[in-house]
């Protein structure tokens, strides 16, 4: 028999916790397929000409930094429609998409657009990174590096 | 004939067929499975429960004001020798509906409650009175308590499980990363470079492990007796029972 004691409660509570959805379910489905190569991700061609294009050219905007507040929040609203109302692949464009626009807020304004906190934004960012083509995981890995001035 | 029926060998197993045919076996899953196999199956279950409960049990009578009767580890091995033995104990647990832990925290209670009244009955002189009134009036204290050290005990034995499975697969690393960042609150900006990979590649790294984790803390859940539907359930009942303060 083992021994009795029982000290690391916390532990166990917190390991149970893991069970949970610690981001989007949506960007796990993308990590998921992404483990184990066995469906499509998003492209950059999909990223390009998804939600993010509505307020122009996602590369100029959100990659270069060329945004202004207005077309992140214009944005935003562009990616959360698609999330609601599109089919399955959109949903899943729109997820990865808003990790893309909390990254660029990050880097660029050095704040949150969607998470509430550090580690929801850094896991959304690395669950994300998993399944983008390279360029755009360079703006996620770059952001999960950059200083925050203040929460969403 | 059922499979369940024509496997029973034993004369103490075929006196109630019709019971045995109503167990809800699909849902009561391998120790069903077991019970079946009836002579066979039956040391398989005995060694699984004694392995996986002793724990937790173990931890309960240590921390009551039972403790008095022995040591944890001969109570508790008291017991399963008590029931254990006993024809039909499992098949009397099916029939109660009860997750398998919540029947032995129960009988555990009896048969502490049993030491007790031999105590009295042997005159022996050193028992608190207090322990004669408790698992009547504490009863609903000590299932509490009872699912708080069973939780713990069968989150560290799945995480273990889950750890072999890992080092068995060459993720071992996945493994670290999995507990570091969910243990030990470790960002998975840090763990990329602690682990000398992306961001990407730690969340993916720590979603294999946490797959596998969560598969052997559904096994161990399905084996206490919950079925699929209730697995979301009872993992939120379990994070109740251990949640800090």
């Amino acid at each position: 028999m083992n021994d009795f004691t029982n000290n690391n409660n916390n532990d166990c509570h917190r390991l149970l916790a893991a069970l949970g959805e610690e981001t989007d379910p949506l960007l796990t489905r993308v990590v998921d397929r992404a483990r184990r190569r066995d469906g499509l991700l998003p492209s950059r061609e999909a990223i390009e000409n998804g939600p993010l294009a509505d307020v122009g050219d996602p590369a100029a905007l959100f990659f270069e930094g060329q945004a202004c507040d207005e077309d992140f929040l214009l944005a935003r609203l562009a990616c959360e429609t698609m999330r609601l109302d599109g089919t399955s692949a959109e949903r899943e464009l729109a997820a990865v998409s808003l990790a893309l626009l909390e990254a660029s807020s990050i880097v660029y304004r050095r704040r949150l657009l969607v998470s509430h906190t550090a580690a929801e934004a850094d896991a959304r960012l690395a669950a994300a990174a998993s399944g983008v083509p390279s360029d755009w995981a360079r703006l996620l890995h770059a952001a999960m590096r950059m200083p925050l001035r203040a929460s969403a | 004939m059922s499979d369940v029926r024509k496997m029973n060998d034993t004369p103490e197993r075929t006196t109630s067929p019709q019971k045995r045919d109503s167990f809800p076996a699909t849902q009561r899953g391998w120790l069903v499975a077991q019970l079946a196999q009836g002579a066979a199956g039956l040391p398989k279950i005995n060694a699984y429960v004694m392995q996986t409960y002793a724990e937790p049990l173990g931890n309960y009578v240590a921390g009551s004001s039972f403790r008095s009767l022995g040591t944890p580890s001969d109570l508790v091995s008291g017991f399963f020798a008590s029931r254990l033995a006993q024809v039909g104990y499992f098949e009397r647990w099916i029939e109660s509906n009860l997750p398998l832990r919540r029947w032995l925290i129960n009988g555990f209670l009896f048969f502490l409650q049993e030491q007790v009244r031999r105590r009295k009955a042997d005159r022996v002189e050193s028992m608190p009175t207090v322990v004669a009134d408790e698992p009547t009036s504490q009863t609903a204290t000590a299932v509490e308590e009872f699912d708080r050290l069973w939780a713990a005990s069968m989150v560290r034995s799945a995480a273990s499980s889950a750890k072999d499975r890992c080092a068995t697969e060459g993720f071992d690393a996945h493994w670290q990363m999995f507990e570091r960042h969910f243990v030990k609150g470790i960002s998975y900006a840090a763990l990329s470079d602690e682990f000398n990979v992306t961001g990407g590649q730690a969340a993916s790294m720590v979603r294999t492990a946490s797959i596998r984790f969560r598969q052997a803390v559904v096994d161990l859940l399905l084996k206490d007796g919950a079925t699929e539907e209730e697995l979301d359930d009872e993992v939120a009942r379990l994070m109740r029972a251990l949640k800090p303060g």
